[in-house]
């Protein structure tokens, strides 16, 4: 502010409503937001004050208040909205505010639902723009615009994505790990890593479907490869072949079921190891290929089918991951996304298949925020933005 | 065309003329794979050729008869191996004479773990060849000598398969990419030196396994028919169902699958009888 501009304007602290705000904002308007728009997941980050002074208390508007407590208070959201709670970061420091960070999803598919919630809650009175990204940030702009009279700042995803997994992985300690021993169950375990100096590294984002980035240096990193047999292929195909609904519940199906049933292997075709290709016998051949088989149909249940879709799609990505990673020199692969949620098995799998066929020399590395990481880079792209 | 070239027979209903040249096989050879057995053998065929220059004179005929060799190929799954194998026993390994020495050559995963039932059945010996070199000598064959063996596909010319001479283009080295129950791609260098790089598990056998627990088709061929009617786009999420239109930033069109399957987790409780048909082209993608 100068000194001319005659009597001096108060900042806005940004915890007032838009219309209060006298448009000094020092700050971006509180809710603090970020959110990220899958194909099957919406992903929402919301940063919550702690730091909040019996002044900025009082004064805090009664709207704004209503959310933060809404959101803190509950762990469910309507029917399926889901707040991960055991991810939730305390103590982080954002803009000049320390706050806790929360980790909000719900069900792309119920995003009308969602736009009535924020409708309700009259979040337009309180911030004029969301810092949104995926791909629902252009589906849904209209609705927002025209239902809720927000505007959408769109943001692209893998610009996102990479901007949260570096501010995350500089706050929250041991963000990063590998598993150790995947293969003996016994043994298995997390173990820190230590990214500090991550680069170069390759991104496998696994969602809906599956999108590689290779990063090269702070800044400098390209969409490189992708498969559509990702998560969304994994429910999708469980729900057909097992009648189950939802994620969980294949997951839980999967790990009770024997996939040697299902699938044929190497040495069901060659009745042992192929030694000219270095093929021993337990690796897969052809996925599903005991299903054209009357018989064998009749053999495997449920959890037999959904480990032989978990398998199948974990290991394709894992391939690819390696022949990309392999094509770009590239050592450390690190892999994200909402379709490793609640999933060891695909972890370990992929961990293992990584070491096993690159024979050791490629590391599958892990974070513990998953699919939280667009929405993150959305929340700081908010907290950038000067007023 | 390819469809012509690739129809194929029942067993049963095989035609005399077949049988005959099954008889007159000069030399058989297998190759058992995981879902099929390919048998190949060829026998020597009396056939008519047109004559296109005719001597009023001598009134000749306008055709003549000319005795050559032909290649003929069978397929059947390898689950009835025995059957196929009596089947050989009796109509070819009864003659003493024709069948070239007592060892048959076989490739494939079945070439080992049959090898014993062969044995039994034929009376034979099986000489077990590698598969993939067999693989390419039979490529390199059939590409260095028989005309339109090798086509490109271009989806939107007319016609839309453009079949290949055999040129005098070097040959190698080409990528062969080997589709059968699970994938192989191989680097072929020469006509012996070959390098496998890559494969996968997801093939044909991923493809005939799916599609026979998703819908009611009896067989790979009703599947592939299933598949030609089907919509995809109704069980697989498309770019533009998630950014309702393209993604621009990275140049993928609206049209792009983003995840196969990745609407069946809501229409699973469609029983409509076309989602059979749907799925089937889902999976083929």
């Amino acid at each position: 502010m100068s000194a001319d501009s005659g009597p001096s304007k108060p900042l806005c602290n940004g915890t007032s409503t838009i219309e209060m705000c006298n448009g000094y904002c020092s700050k971006p308007h509180m809710p603090w937001f970020g959110m990220d728009i899958g194909g099957t997941l919406a992903k929402l980050v919301y940063f919550e004050p702690t730091d909040v002074t019996p002044d900025e208390e009082e004064l805090e508007v009664e709207t704004l208040r209503t959310i933060r407590r809404y959101l803190t208070s509950n762990v469910a959201y309507g029917s399926d909205g889901v707040r991960d709670v055991h991810l939730e970061m305390k103590n982080v420091k954002l803009a000049g505010r320390v706050g806790t960070l929360h980790f909000i999803r719900f069900p792309t598919a119920s995003m009308k639902s969602f736009i009535e919630l924020a409708k309700e809650k009259k979040l337009a009175t309180l911030a004029d723009t969301i810092c949104a990204t995926g791909g629902g940030a252009y589906k849904f702009e209209e609705d927002f615009n025209k239902e809720v009279e927000l505007a959408l700042h769109k943001l692209d995803e893998l610009q996102m994505l990479i901007q949260g997994i570096n501010f995350i992985d500089d706050t929250y300690p041991s963000e990063c790990f590998y598993w150790a021993h995947p293969d003996d169950e016994e043994q298995c375990k997390k173990v820190p890593f230590d990214f500090s100096d991550p680069y170069p590294y390759l991104v496998v984002n696994i969602g809906s479907g599956v999108s590689i980035i290779a990063v090269k240096s702070q800044g400098d990193y390209a969409r490189v490869s992708g498969t559509s047999l990702g998560g969304g292929t994994f429910l999708g195909l469980c729900c057909l072949l097992t009648g189950c609904n939802t994620f969980e519940e294949a997951i839980e199906m999967a790990a009770q079921g024997d996939s040697k049933k299902v699938d044929k292997l190497v040495k069901d075709i060659y009745g042992g190891d192929y030694d000219k290709f270095n093929l021993p016998g337990h690796v897969v051949a052809s996925s599903f290929g005991h299903m054209m088989c009357e018989d064998h149909r009749k053999t495997v249940c449920k959890e037999d089918l959904a480990r032989s879709t978990l398998v199948t799609i974990t290991n394709n990505i894992g391939s690819i991951a390696r022949m990309t990673a392999l094509n770009h020199g590239i050592n450390k692969v690190v892999f994200v996304g909402n379709f490793l949620r609640v999933n060891p098995i695909a972890m370990k799998l992929l961990a293992y298949a990584m070491e096993y066929w690159s024979k050791g020399q490629l590391k599958a590395l892990f974070l513990e925020h998953e699919g939280h990481f667009g929405a993150v880079g959305c929340l700081i792209e908010l907290i950038k933005e000067k007023r | 065309m390819a469809e012509y070239y690739a129809k194929s027979l029942e067993l049963s209903g095989i035609p005399a003329l077949t049988l005959t040249n099954l008889k007159h096989a000069e030399r058989i050879a297998f190759d058992i794979g995981g879902s099929l057995t390919k048998l190949a053998f060829f026998s020597k065929i009396s056939h008519k050729r047109a004559l296109y220059t005719i001597n009023p004179n001598t009134k000749s005929n306008c055709e003549t008869e000319e005795e050559g060799w032909r290649l003929h190929f069978i397929n059947f799954e390898t689950k009835y191996i025995e059957s196929c194998l009596d089947f050989v026993k009796q109509n070819v390994m009864g003659r003493s004479t024709d069948v070239n020495g007592k060892i048959i050559k076989a490739t494939g995963g079945g070439a080992h773990k049959y090898k014993q039932l062969i044995n039994e059945k034929l009376g034979v010996e099986i000489s077990k060849e590698d598969e993939i070199q067999c693989l390419i000598k039979g490529c390199n064959f059939l590409l260095k000598n028989i005309p339109d063996e090798a086509f490109i596909y271009e989806k939107h010319s007319n016609p839309p398969y453009k079949f290949q001479s055999p040129s005098n283009q070097p040959l190698f080295p080409y990528l062969l990419v080997n589709i059968g129950s699970g994938v192989s791609m191989m680097k072929v260098i020469s006509d012996t030196e070959v390098e496998r790089i890559g494969g996968t598990s997801l093939g044909g056998g991923s493809f005939w396994g799916l599609g026979s627990l998703l819908t009611k088709a009896k067989g790979f061929d009703e599947l592939l028919e299933l598949a030609e009617k089907g919509d995809h786009r109704l069980v697989d999420m498309l770019v533009k169902d998630i950014y309702g239109g393209s993604y621009d930033l990275i140049g993928l069109p609206g049209d792009i699958i983003a995840s196969s399957f990745g609407k069946a987790a809501r229409s699973a409780s469609d029983t409509s009888t076309h989602l059979h048909e749907r799925i089937k082209k889902g999976k083929l993608s």
